[in-house]
């Protein structure tokens, strides 16, 4: 497990195969807003899922690769670095580092 | 000296088209010109949240620090007057010129005002700049009976927003079918089923004849029918006409809003146009003038692309979407009565979709409370989808998956 991760438990989101290619994963953990995972070849990525702009869930939207669109108003955002690529979207998505141990993927708790 | 590019209107037309210029590159200079007092903003919320009691502010499109970092000369509170085509320049109301290279016009719309007895008394509402928005907030949270004349997507969201702060709210509509022009009938008889639920009072077939004041206040509303209603509060939503007065007096071709190509050029060289104001040849081949927000902005994008020489048709995709009570609405591509139609869950389970095909295409979707099958109806839309109507229906079928 990654060392910079020491001070806080790392925290399960899912199995590696429940994570499809354009398919962003939904995952709901105690205490924690809603989390989106996606894939993106054979790399995984977290973010929020509710989008910035609308009372949306990212999950439900159109992942395209590195992007997400909101499936409310057509906003959208870069899924590695949580910029908004399309308006209405302007507030910066809350990304998580995810790490992949065997079949699990994790991500830092975060206490903001 | 550096080329200048003049954006009459800073609405999200005017605004895409700004972010744009710079985003694909352009270092001239851009004059961004607002004929209201504040930063530029959103307006769906204007009917929405913005009517809240103690609701602050309108919604900036950027905040204020956009505009400096981008280099982009914002001047608000500024009418242009005319355009001078053969000495480039914009003539603003004070009588000043401004030096311009090509223009794009993103004047917009202006609410359509009745034209009876009355209609100037006090109380008698409209419903498009975040000052209307205001005025009729405040309004909203001290008057007892409202009349809502013109039962379509504002005049339904002011309905829902009254009811829930207690007024009696009564709906005039002049069809006999309201809010059917938007969502389509089966959709639009499902939201006024609920309007009605929740003690919505409705008047089909039916016009204002004059408004009855006293004081200079409005107090009743008196219908073509006789029926006389008590009113301390009116708010019109009949419809918006293009603002195409700068366009005429510069000659440039005007037929419903200004005429442009898939370049958004006007008939006038250096002219183009964007948003409410214009009138374009959409993505089903339909020359019309779009009021919603996704085609503003696409038009503002694509007239900024095509004025810097890049060659790419602009064929917008209707998509509009209103929240009243518990319902998140959303109208993509094309909805007409008479194409087929396939249905994905009960209507009244107040979460289905409806889906409009045309020669076995997918034209346009009206999607309830369903926000991934919208998702997944805008992307086949866009993608000219043909198929088997029942993988539509099918509640298994997640539509992003059939996308080619």
């Amino acid at each position: 497990m990654n060392e910079t991760m020491s001070n806080e438990s790392p925290v399960r989101l899912c199995s590696v195969h429940e994570v499809e290619p354009d398919f962003p994963l939904p995952v709901v953990i105690e205490g924690m807003p809603p989390i989106a995972v996606y894939r993106i070849q054979d790399q995984f990525y977290a973010t929020d899922n509710l989008c910035t702009h609308g009372q949306a869930l990212l999950t439900d939207g159109c992942q395209q690769e590195g992007i997400i669109e909101c499936p409310l108003h057509g906003g959208a955002f870069d899924i590695r670095s949580g910029q908004p690529t399309a308006s209405p979207c302007r507030v910066v998505l809350k990304t998580y580092p995810v790490l992949q141990d065997g079949d699990d993927l994790f991500i830092a708790s975060v206490a903001d | 000296m550096k080329r200048t590019i003049s954006i009459i209107g800073a609405n999200v037309a005017g605004v895409a088209a700004a972010e744009t210029l710079r985003s694909e590159g352009f270092d001239g200079r851009i004059v961004l010109l607002s004929n209201e007092p504040t930063l530029p903003y959103e307006r769906p919320p204007l009917s929405k949240e913005g009517l809240n009691p103690g609701s602050s502010g309108p919604v900036p499109l950027q905040d204020e620090a956009f505009y400096s970092l981008q280099d982009i000369e914002l001047r608000t509170n500024t009418s242009v007057m005319s355009i001078d085509c053969s000495r480039r320049r914009l003539i603003q109301i004070d009588g000043s010129e401004l030096p311009t290279d090509q223009v794009i016009l993103c004047t917009g719309a202006s609410v359509r005002r009745l034209n009876v007895p009355g209609a100037a008394l006090e109380g008698v509402c409209y419903l498009r700049t975040y000052d209307d928005a205001v005025l009729l907030a405040d309004y909203l949270g001290r008057v007892e009976h409202v009349v809502i004349v013109g039962m379509g997507i504002i005049g339904a969201e002011v309905a829902a927003k009254a009811r829930a702060l207690g007024c009696r709210v009564t709906a005039i509509e002049a069809s006999g079918w309201p809010l059917s022009r938007a969502l389509g009938r089966i959709a639009g008889e499902l939201l006024i089923n609920h309007h009605l639920k929740r003690g919505l009072a409705l008047r089909l077939n039916t016009c204002v004849s004059r408004f009855v004041g006293e004081d200079g206040r409005v107090r009743a509303v008196e219908t073509t029918e006789g029926e006389r209603l008590p009113a301390d509060l009116v708010l019109v939503g009949v419809g918006v006409i293009p603002n195409d007065v700068v366009a005429r007096q510069a000659g440039v071709a005007v037929d419903n809003g200004v005429v442009i190509d898939g370049l958004c050029r006007t008939s006038v060289p250096d002219v183009y146009a964007a948003g409410d104001v214009a009138n374009q040849v959409d993505f089903f081949g339909q020359r019309q003038r779009h009021e919603n927000v996704a085609c503003a902005r696409e038009q503002g994008v694509m007239a900024a692309r095509a004025i810097l020489g890049m060659n790419v048709d602009c064929r917008p995709i209707p998509a509009s979407w209103t929240d009243q009570f518990d319902m998140n609405i959303q109208v993509l591509g094309r909805i007409s009565e008479g194409t087929v139609i396939a249905r994905r869950g009960e209507v009244e389970s107040g979460q289905f979709s409806l889906f409009y095909l045309r020669g076995g295409i997918l034209e346009g979707a009206v999607s309830v409370n369903s926000p991934r099958v919208a998702s997944g109806a805008r992307q086949l839309i866009a993608s000219g989808w043909r198929g088997d109507a029942g993988l539509l229906s099918d509640e298994a079928v997640d539509l992003r998956r059939l996308r080619a």
